[in-house]
C-alpha cells in the first residue's frame, strides 16, 4: 500500500470514527503541520461527504413514511394480538394520557370533595348512589377500574360534579357514556380506551353509531384503525358496511384503509364486492390493492406479507 | 438499557402489542431508513421494516435482558433486509428483470420532500452497484452514522473488514454520483 493510500484510508477511518480516541488526538494534532494531510481531508469532506453527509440517512426520510409504516405496523400487530388488553396495560394507557390533565382537574376535584363532605353533614333524603348524567352535561369520562372477566367497569364521570357509576359493560347507560368519551375526548388514547372497551358490545346500536362515528371523522388514524377493527364483520348493519366503504375508498391513511378491508372481508354484499373490486385495481398502494384481490379470491384471507 | 424499557420489554413479552409499540418507535426510523437504503424503494422497504418487527415482536420471549435490546432489534432488521434482496436477487435472474429497475412512481412522491428526487435515484442506482455487504456497510456506516466498531457487532465481523467493505463501496458510489455531483 502506498503512502498516499495510507493517509487516504487513515482520513476515512477518521471521518467514520474508525479510530481510537488517542488516534482521534494524535490525528488532529497533524493536521495542523502535515499540508497534505489536510488536503486529503479537505477532498473527501468536500466530494461525497457534502453531498450526502453522513448520518444523513435518518433524517431525509419523510415523516409521513415513518407514521404510515408505524400504522401499517399497528393493523399487522393487531392481528397477531387478538386478546384483550391486560388490566395493567389499560390502566397505563390511561394514566398516560390523561397525565397532563390531572394537574388541571386537581383544584376542582378538591372542590367537589369539599362539596360531597358538606353534603353529607347537611340533612337531606337518601337518593341514588350514582346519579344519572347525560351526555350534554358530560365533560369527562375515566375508567377507574376494570374486571375484564366479569365485565365490571367502573367509571369517574366529571360533570356539574364528579360521580362514580359501576356497572356492567353491557349496561346502556355504561355504553352510552363510554360513547360519550370515544366522540368528545381530547385525548387519543382515552378515545383508543373507549373502543376497546366496547367493540364487545356491537350488539348496541348506538354503541355501533358511536364506533362508526369515530371511524369516520377521529383526526386520530390510530382511533379510526381500532374502531374499523371493532366494527369488522358487522356489514349486516347498512351504515356500519357504508362507512367501512366509505374509508377503505377515501381515508387518506393507509392503515385505515388496510383495517377496513378487514372489516369488510366476510361481507358478500354485492356494493361491497364493487367497491373491493375497484380498490384490488386503482388503489395506489400495492400492499393494499394485494390485499383486496386476496379478499376477494378467498374471502378469508392471510396477510400477503407474512 | 433504562428501567422504562426492561418494563415495556417485559409487557411486551407477554403479547401487549401496545408496549410493543411504544418499545420500537425509540427505534424504527434508523430502521426503516435502513431498510429503505439496503432495498432501494419505500414500498419494499415498508415490508422489510414489518417483517423484521414482527419478528422481533414474536421472537421477543426468547430475548433475554442482558443484551442491548436495540442491537438485538438490529440485527434482525439487518438479517431481513439481506434476506430480501437475496430472495429479489433470485426473483429477477428467474423473470430476467432489470437490476436498475427505477422505484416505483409512490416512492418518488414520497421521498421528494425531503431529499432532492434526482440525487435519491442517483444513490439508489449507484447502491444497486454494490456487493450486499459493502451496501449493509456504507448504509450503516455512512447513511445512518454509526462508528465502525458498532457496524462490526451489526454485521458479525471484524472492524477491519468493515472498513474494506465501507471503502470499497464508498468509492463506488462517489465514482457512480460523479456526474451528478459535479453538474
Amino acid at each position: 500500500m502506498t503512502n498516499r493510500q495510507a493517509m487516504r484510508e487513515r482520513v476515512l477511518s477518521y471521518l467514520y470514527g474508525g479510530l481510537t480516541s488517542a488516534e482521534v488526538e494524535a490525528f488532529r494534532q497533524e493536521l495542523a503541520s502535515n499540508a497534505e494531510l489536510a488536503q486529503c481531508l479537505a477532498a473527501e469532506e468536500t466530494g461525497l461527504h457534502a453531498h450526502l453527509p453522513v448520518g444523513n440517512g435518518l433524517t431525509d426520510l419523510p415523516d409521513s413514511l415513518v407514521d404510515e409504516s408505524r400504522l401499517l405496523l399497528r393493523a399487522a400487530l393487531r392481528r397477531q394480538v387478538r386478546e384483550p388488553l391486560s388490566m395493567l396495560s389499560q390502566w397505563s394507557l390511561w394514566l398516560g394520557a390523561i397525565a397532563p390533565r390531572l394537574i388541571w382537574t386537581g383544584g376542582s376535584v378538591a372542590l367537589v370533595l369539599c362539596g360531597v363532605l358538606l353534603g353529607r353533614v347537611m340533612p337531606g333524603p337518601s337518593g341514588p348512589r350514582a346519579p344519572a348524567l347525560t351526555a350534554e352535561t358530560l365533560v369527562d369520562v375515566e375508567v377507574r377500574g376494570y374486571d375484564a372477566a366479569a365485565g365490571r367497569i367502573e367509571l369517574e364521570l366529571v360533570g356539574l360534579a364528579t360521580t362514580h357509576v359501576e356497572g356492567d359493560l353491557a349496561d346502556p347507560q355504561i355504553q352510552a357514556l363510554l360513547s360519550a368519551a370515544l366522540l368528545g375526548d381530547l385525548e387519543a388514547g382515552s378515545r383508543l380506551l373507549a373502543v376497546d372497551l366496547l367493540r364487545h358490545q356491537t350488539a348496541s346500536s348506538t354503541t355501533r353509531q358511536a364506533l362508526t362515528e369515530a371511524l369516520l371523522s377521529d383526526e386520530n388514524p390510530g382511533v379510526r384503525i381500532a374502531a374499523a377493527a371493532a366494527l369488522s364483520g358487522l356489514g349486516a348493519d347498512d351504515g356500519v358496511r357504508r362507512a367501512l366503504q366509505q374509508v377503505l375508498v377515501e381515508d387518506d391513511n393507509a392503515g385505515v384503509r388496510v383495517a377496513a378491508i378487514e372489516g369488510l372481508r366476510n361481507i358478500s354484499h354485492d356494493d361491497t364486492r364493487d367497491v373491493m373490486e375497484r380498490v384490488s385495481r386503482f388503489e395506489p398502494n400495492p400492499y393494499i390493492r394485494a390485499e383486496a384481490r386476496h379478499a376477494l379470491d378467498v374471502g378469508r384471507a392471510i396477510p400477503t406479507h407474512l | 438499557m433504562d428501567d422504562e424499557e426492561r418494563d415495556l420489554i417485559r409487557r411486551a413479552q407477554h403479547g401487549e402489542g401496545w408496549a410493543f409499540e411504544q418499545l420500537v418507535r425509540r427505534y424504527d426510523r434508523p430502521i426503516l431508513a435502513l431498510a429503505r437504503d439496503m432495498v432501494g424503494n419505500v414500498s419494499d422497504a415498508q415490508d422489510v421494516y414489518q417483517g423484521a418487527l414482527l419478528a422481533a415482536f414474536l421472537g421477543l420471549p426468547r430475548f433475554r435482558m442482558d443484551s442491548d435490546f436495540s442491537t438485538w432489534l438490529y440485527r434482525i432488521a439487518v438479517n431481513k433486509a439481506l434476506r430480501f434482496r437475496r430472495q429479489r436477487q433470485r426473483r429477477r435472474t428467474q423473470y430476467e428483470a432489470s437490476a436498475a429497475a427505477p422505484p416505483p412512481p409512490g416512492a418518488a412522491v414520497a421521498d421528494r420532500q425531503v431529499l432532492d428526487v434526482e440525487l435519491r435515484q442517483q444513490l439508489d442506482l449507484a447502491l444497486a452497484e454494490l456487493s450486499g455487504q459493502e451496501r449493509l456497510a456504507f448504509t450503516l456506516c455512512h447513511r445512518q452514522g454509526l462508528r465502525i466498531d458498532r457496524a462490526a457487532e451489526l454485521m458479525e465481523c471484524s472492524a477491519g473488514s468493515v472498513k474494506s467493505y465501507l471503502f470499497r463501496g464508498r468509492d463506488k458510489v462517489r465514482k457512480a454520483l460523479g456526474a451528478y455531483m459535479e453538474s
